[in-house]
């Protein structure tokens, strides 16, 4: 009866180290998007925090409609940050640009993706020279700030409240 | 003795377990679950065999799930958007092509997917064909015959909506035949940490090819089906209230569409179902709206900017 005692002790003592396990993994995401904001309050207008790029790691801490709370792990900063921007999945960067940390650009670390990447698009390009980024390169650049959305939604009387969708 | 207590506790505790993994994997994620098989099996409550079978699905459920990652919908985006703007001119008149960006910026900051890799951008196309485009990620384009079919900023506030709506439901990716994807993966192409060789960046870049040739060939030719139309059109709907458009906006833009629509043209005409069809979808969802209110100060500034589509 005493083995049948440590037996299931130890059982149980196992479910809980899973448990634990699975608890703490679940609080990490990674950045999945070029660049964004961590934002002192769950919407699109508060107040920047920090700067966070693609494969950064966040601790979750709490969540509210579609933004999470969370704890930028390379910098300590906590802030909220849209769910489209975040993956549960870890982001592997590439052999070559592990050594590029802290001062690495967003565009440096891009490269580092995996599958359809910078070197596959290269590639595209020898292969079909006749197909110009022209427009497309022309277009990315074209961002409108913060404020002028704002200004935009104001001057035309709308009610862009900043939350995100959902 | 120990041996039979060893069984029967194993007999009553791992589907315990397994069902406790199986439910875990549903609420958090596949990579949790492969790490908990792990631990489970070193923790001696699983055997090899249960934990790699649940490794094995949750593997599964991974890929079917998440085959592109954001930033190679980001790649694939910008590759589809070159080979559109190498078929189109581009309008070229600062004015409008910033107006609709902040019109199609500011209203993607509502729609449910508002971020993506590179973010949102809009580009008009030089042609009287009743088109548009919106390639994966986020790189969108909206003809001039298109934005004369918009009589107002909320019509055209409704078309850039549209295109949203087909980005946050990835449709594009969905055109993809899976064999191309499910060939990249088995050949561990897809492999995330991992440094190609050049034939292997050469393979990988075939796949690449031929997914932008089905993707632009059901931008341009085939359409997608009625129903992703009918979820563009209901998204567009949703984003438009949220930002305070009267989504009505969408119905004045395609009664005004179905008066221009040429039969046989190789446009909206042969990609998209009917206005009228379209028209009644959304009124089966969401009933009648109220119309649009012209007067508004916004008029003003559609009209400057668009003055000359």
């Amino acid at each position: 009866m005493k083995k049948k005692k440590i037996i299931i002790y130890a059982v149980v003592s196992a479910s809980i180290f899973l448990l634990t396990a699975l608890a703490s993994a679940a609080t990490t995401m990674s950045i999945q998007v070029r660049e964004t904001q961590l934002r002192a309050t769950p919407d699109y207008f508060g107040k920047i925090i920090s700067r966070a790029v693609y494969g950064d790691q966040v601790a979750v801490e709490g969540a509210k409609g579609s933004w999470k709370k969370v704890r930028l792990k390379k910098t300590g900063r906590t802030g909220w940050l849209n769910s489209s921007a975040l993956s549960a999945k870890e982001i592997k960067l590439l052999a070559g640009a592990k050594g590029t940390k802290g001062a690495a650009s967003a565009s440096e670390l891009q490269l580092a993706g995996k599958g359809f990447n910078p070197e596959v698009e290269k590639e595209f390009k020898n292969r079909n020279r006749q197909i110009s980024f022209f427009w497309v390169d022309k277009m990315e650049q074209i961002v409108i700030s913060d404020a002028e959305k704002q200004k935009f939604a104001r001057d035309g009387g709308l009610t862009l409240s900043g939350n995100g969708g959902r | 003795m120990k041996k039979i207590i060893n069984k029967k506790t194993g007999l009553i505790l791992s589907p315990i377990m397994l069902l406790t993994a199986l439910c875990m994997m549903l609420l958090q994620g596949c990579e949790v679950v492969k790490t908990a098989a792990k631990v489970g099996e070193e923790a001696g409550i699983l055997t090899s065999q249960q934990a790699a079978g649940i490794e094995k699905t949750a593997a599964a459920v991974e890929r079917s799930q998440e085959e592109i990652t954001p930033s190679e919908e980001y790649y694939i985006g910008r590759t589809v958007g070159a080979v559109i703007t190498n078929k189109y001119k581009v309008y070229q008149v600062d004015r409008a092509t910033r107006y609709i960006n902040e019109l199609g910026q500011t209203i993607a900051v509502h729609s449910d997917l508002p971020e993506t890799f590179g973010g949102y951008h809009f580009l008009i196309l030089d042609t009287d064909e009743i088109n548009a485009f919106a390639a994966p990620g986020g790189l969108i384009f909206v003809s001039r015959g298109l934005l004369r079919c918009c009589n107002n900023e909320d019509a055209a506030a409704a078309v850039l909506a549209h295109e949203i709506g087909h980005v946050q439901h990835r449709h594009g990716l969905d055109a993809i035949q899976k064999s191309r994807i499910t060939s990249a993966v088995t050949t561990g192409l897809l492999e995330a940490g991992k440094n190609l060789t050049y034939a292997q960046v050469a393979e990988l870049t075939t796949i690449f090819e031929g997914s932008i040739r089905d993707i632009t060939s059901t931008l341009i030719n085939n359409g997608y089906s009625r129903a992703f139309e009918r979820q563009a059109d209901q998204a567009a709907v949703v984003m438009l209230q949220r930002c305070g458009y009267n989504p009505q906006g969408l119905v004045d833009m395609l009664r005004v569409m179905e008066t221009r629509l040429k039969p046989g043209a190789l446009d909206f005409a042969q990609t998209h179902p009917s206005p009228a069809t379209r028209i009644t979808s959304i009124r089966e969802s969401y009933g009648a709206f109220s119309p649009v209110n012209q007067g508004l100060q916004r008029q003003e500034r559609f009209k400057r900017a668009l003055a000359g589509i």
